[in-house]
């Protein structure tokens, strides 16, 4: 159980992201394609079409994300990607190629162990979409909750980017000098 | 809202909302001070050989051991691209390089560089990208001539011999600015901008 004014919260925001991260893959797809290779997971002769399948993928998710009939099925299927985009960062990590472009963004920004945690709060955050929610009449007072919660969601994801940003970029200047 | 719990409720909400736009304006700064003080990653890089001079004249064996001239009088101009196969921004850029190439082929003639390496990872490198066609020179002198320090990066040399341009590129518009910086005479952007604003105070630090 699990308050619907949350729920939706968390649903919108995790929309947002799928949506800009989704259009920003197919904008630019070749960028996304060549990061997506350097992962060496995929064949070659799969990268592309991958990529593009994961593009789509993303968009779907964010209707499904807001629809609350879809809602369910959305949360699990958005907490598998995120759950699949971590073991693809964590196999790299391992292989000790943590010098390749994660792919999140324009930014180049390497891989960590903080790219894991960040799926996994997400992750957690798209699980609990999927919890049933008793729907409740709707309140003026909802939005009192609803909005600034929004937007405290929006800015700890930013901050919390930027900030692995920067650490990214801290990292490639003490390995230059090395 | 005269109940003072909800208007206590909001007036948190206000604090937590700005101390978080603070605290985001002041990550976003830092960030942006890293770009500003990096110590590589601008479009031109002051080390190695400077653009108007003649360019180092070298004689090297490409991957096919094939002899190649760099620099020295040529009947073409010569863009030498440098790329590696680790490198996921040269995927992108290789593609776009071929096609600079091809439609300016009367007076272009494009040369792809690495280091070091195996040889058989450039070569599954070449048959990948199809640059079969192009020289590809595997060397780890050129790379250290020109000081290339981050990659892709790009060196323009004139039929005379003499450096037209060079920089880090990392897409069509960036080579394509160093075509064009050789059909100006302007050594980039910024010194194009540089001239048309004529900053007096700009040519006092020039010329000291």
């Amino acid at each position: 159980m699990i308050n619907i004014t949350l729920q939706s919260v968390l649903a919108l925001g995790l929309a947002l992201l799928f949506v800009t991260a989704g259009l920003h893959k197919l904008r630019s797809a070749a960028r996304f394609n060549a990061q997506l290779a350097e992962y060496k997971l995929l064949p070659q002769s799969l990268v592309a079409p991958g990529g593009y399948l994961l593009a789509v993928l993303e968009i779907l998710l964010a209707p499904a994300l807001l629809l609350p009939a879809t809602r369910p099925y959305a949360g699990l299927l958005a907490a598998a990607l995120l759950g699949l985009y971590g073991i693809a960062i964590a196999i790299n990590l391992a292989r000790g190629r943590d010098y390749i472009d994660c792919g999140c963004g324009d930014t180049p920004q390497l891989l960590s162990p903080w790219l894991l945690l960040r799926n996994a709060v997400l992750a957690g955050g798209a699980l609990l979409t999927t919890l049933p929610a008793p729907t409740t009449s709707f309140a003026w007072s909802d939005l009192l909750i609803a909005v600034p919660a929004f937007l405290v969601l929006c800015l700890v994801y930013l901050v919390a980017e930027q900030l692995l940003e920067n650490a990214s970029v801290l990292r490639e200047w003490s390995q230059l000098r090395d | 809202m005269t109940d003072p719990v909800t208007v206590g409720l909001v007036l948190l909400w206000i604090v937590v909302l700005i101390l978080l736009m603070v605290v985001f304006a002041l990550a976003r700064q830092i960030g942006v001070l890293h770009t500003r003080l990096a110590p590589a990653g601008a479009l031109m890089t002051s080390a190695g050989p400077k653009v108007g001079e003649l360019a180092p004249d070298l004689v090297i064996d490409d991957i096919n051991g094939q002899s190649l001239n760099v620099g020295g009088t040529q009947t073409h101009a010569q863009l030498i691209l440098f790329v590696s196969p680790t490198c996921p921004i040269c995927k992108s850029l290789v593609p776009t390089a071929k096609s600079l190439a091809r439609s300016e082929r009367q007076r272009l003639q494009l040369t792809f560089a690495s280091d070091g390496g195996e040889r058989d990872q450039h070569l599954n490198y070449i048959a990948d990208m199809g640059m079969e066609k192009y020289p590809y020179v595997v060397s780890l002198e050129l790379g250290m001539r020109f000081e290339v320090g981050k990659l892709p990066y790009a060196v323009l040399i004139g039929p005379d011999g003499v450096l037209r341009s060079k920089g880090l590129v990392n897409s069509r518009e960036h080579l394509e600015s160093l075509v064009e910086s050789m059909d100006s005479g302007f050594e980039s952007i910024q010194d194009y901008l540089f001239r048309q604003d004529g900053l007096d105070e700009g040519l006092e630090q020039k010329a000291s």
